[in-house]
């Protein structure tokens, strides 16, 4: 990637997270000649977490969605549209609501187990490096029986505001959430965005086939396993926290290949960066939404990101028939 | 010539026998046998892909133990499968045989080499099968491995072609490195092996040079035909 283009994504980032805190910005300034205590409460305790957490976790989307996009060579699959972002949600639902643990941790084990369990049904389904039609079917189930699950866990949930409550998981919302839980998902994020970046050159050699890859010293399942590992471990805390958000993980990627040269390992980066600003703007469409009521982030995401997935399945038709 | 490569207990349960091999630098090594007759079991064994038993030693060092920095000046691999998922423009394919690390003018004497230089800028997925066979062989040889291992680089190619491959793999032979790759078609393993494998249900069943290991008995017991000056190969009972 050229220099220009990295100062291209951090000047984004930058706008977007500062847009994030500024907008929306009626009333700011007659708070700072009125009452700068509450000013700086509402930048800080209100603003700041929610910044912190979109940036989080539409980095974590973007980045493990080249990732497996690279893995299983195929620019259709990412967290949400294999089903792992909704096994993470039901993790997060059956722990908070049926085993009684709703402390962050608790959820957090059970988001990461969810997610595990998806991502290894999706790899026992459809394989690596198996065909568009395959991929999609595998991940159409998966998040459909996640689904059904989540709903039937919530049915027999002894609260009775249980589905309320629990619409966040499966909309996903970045309202109140604190500083503590913005530190809460920052440390197995990085951690996770790290191991996937670190495997940039592996993902690139598989572009020449699996066979290739191996003969340069790649081993194919550690590979794998790291993938799966990193993207369990971070998509599966920030939907903890976060709850379930589509189509980042799909579209970053998308517009990061377009500034690697097609390159989809090393892709991984800046579809993080990408993907981080793609949440934050989101989020800024949330809150300046008409007042009284605020819509679900996943719901601004996917109405976004929707037209991206249908011109890609268009383009594919295309290519086929030609 | 000098021991390039040395290959001891290879072996994949049910594809391919216990194997013992040793390729010369300076050599072209041409690998025939009918389908299934465990030529891509063998070159996935000395090349340590996917799974299966034995040791292969490259100048002193045992490939299973060497780091992909090091493996890429040591040996290359040429799948069979030309099936590329990502559409890169096809230099950039090539340079991935570099490793990553940008070897500007190795690239464009790779692709200069097979020829391959105007079309060097297009995308994958807009070439032709012989136009991308030429641009996955320059991925091969751009790091200029000591060993080159190659799985049917002619495959689906027209005759004018498929010489031209094995003219590029004498040239890399003369520069020193050991080449070895099955081929189909037992007129060009003839006339460009210095050393041509037969292999038969996972072993080699004949080494040496083409009068020897293609000697017309052994043909007709491994493939089951013979040559006929008017008609070509035809079959015979073996």
């Amino acid at each position: 990637m050229t220099r220009k283009a990295w100062l291209l994504i951090g000047v984004g980032l930058l706008m977007a997270a500062l847009a994030s805190l500024v907008f929306p910005a009626t009333g700011l300034a007659d708070l700072f000649r009125r009452d700068q205590a509450l000013l700086w409460a509402i930048l800080i305790e209100v603003r700041l977490p929610r910044m912190v957490l979109a940036l989080l976790y539409g980095a974590m989307l973007g980045g493990s969605g080249a990732a497996i996009q690279a893995l299983f060579a195929n620019p259709l699959a990412s967290p949400d549209i294999t089903g792992t972002t909704a096994g993470a949600a039901l993790g997060s639902v059956v722990t908070a609501y049926l085993l009684g643990f709703a402390s962050p941790v608790g959820l957090a084990i059970g988001g990461v187990a969810g997610a595990a369990l998806a991502l290894v049904i999706l790899m026992a389904l459809a394989g690596t490096n198996s065909d568009s039609a395959t991929l999609l079917l595998a991940g159409v189930a998966i998040s459909a029986v996640a689904g059904a699950a989540t709903a039937l866990a919530l049915a027999l949930a002894p609260s009775p505001f249980a589905f309320y409550e629990a619409y966040d998981w499966m909309m996903g919302s970045l309202v109140d959430r604190s500083l503590p839980q913005a530190g809460f998902v920052a440390g197995p994020v990085v951690v996770a965005l790290v191991m996937l970046a670190r495997k940039a050159p592996a993902l690139d050699a598989l572009v020449l086939g699996e066979e290739t890859a191996a003969a340069m010293g790649h081993s194919i399942i550690a590979l794998r396993r790291q993938i799966v590992i990193a993207t369990t471990i971070g998509v599966g805390m920030a939907v903890a926290v976060c709850g379930a958000v589509g189509f980042i993980g799909l579209v970053a990627p998308i517009f990061a290949r377009a500034l690697t040269r097609g390159h989809p390992g090393r892709a991984v980066l800046p579809a993080a960066a990408v993907g981080a600003i793609l949440l934050c703007l989101a989020d800024l469409v949330v809150r300046c939404s008409p007042a009284g009521r605020q819509l679900p982030i996943g719901v601004v995401t996917a109405l976004l990101g929707a037209p991206f997935f249908l011109a890609l399945v268009l383009r594919m038709r295309l290519e086929w028939r030609a | 010539m000098s021991t390039a490569l040395t290959a001891r207990g290879l072996v994949l349960a049910g594809r391919l026998e216990r194997t013992d091999l040793t390729l010369e630098s300076g050599s072209l090594t041409l690998l025939v046998g009918p389908n299934g007759a465990g030529k891509t079991s063998l070159l996935h064994r000395l090349a340590d892909i996917g799974e299966g038993e034995g040791m292969t030693m490259l100048g002193g060092e045992a490939l299973q133990r060497m780091p992909p920095a090091r493996r890429i000046s040591q040996i290359a691999f040429l799948p069979a499968n030309r099936e590329i998922a990502w559409p890169l423009v096809a230099r950039d394919l090539v340079a991935l045989g570099s490793g990553g690390r940008a070897n500007p003018a190795a690239i464009e004497e790779a692709l200069a080499s097979l020829d391959a230089l105007q079309f060097a800028d297009r995308r994958l997925d807009q070439l032709s099968t012989g136009e991308r066979a030429r641009i996955l062989l320059a991925r091969a040889l751009v790091a200029r491995p000591a060993v080159l291992l190659l799985d049917e680089p002619a495959a689906h190619l027209d005759p004018a072609r498929q010489i031209a491959i094995f003219e590029r793999l004498r040239i890399e032979a003369d520069r020193g490195a050991a080449v070895l790759a099955s081929v189909h078609d037992l007129a060009l393993a003839r006339n460009f092996a210095d050393r041509i494998l037969v292999m038969q249900q996972g072993a080699i069943i004949a080494d040496g040079p083409a009068q020897v290991a293609l000697a017309p008995e052994i043909v007709a017991t491994v493939f089951g035909v013979a040559w006929n000056d008017g008609k070509g190969w035809i079959r015979v009972s073996a």
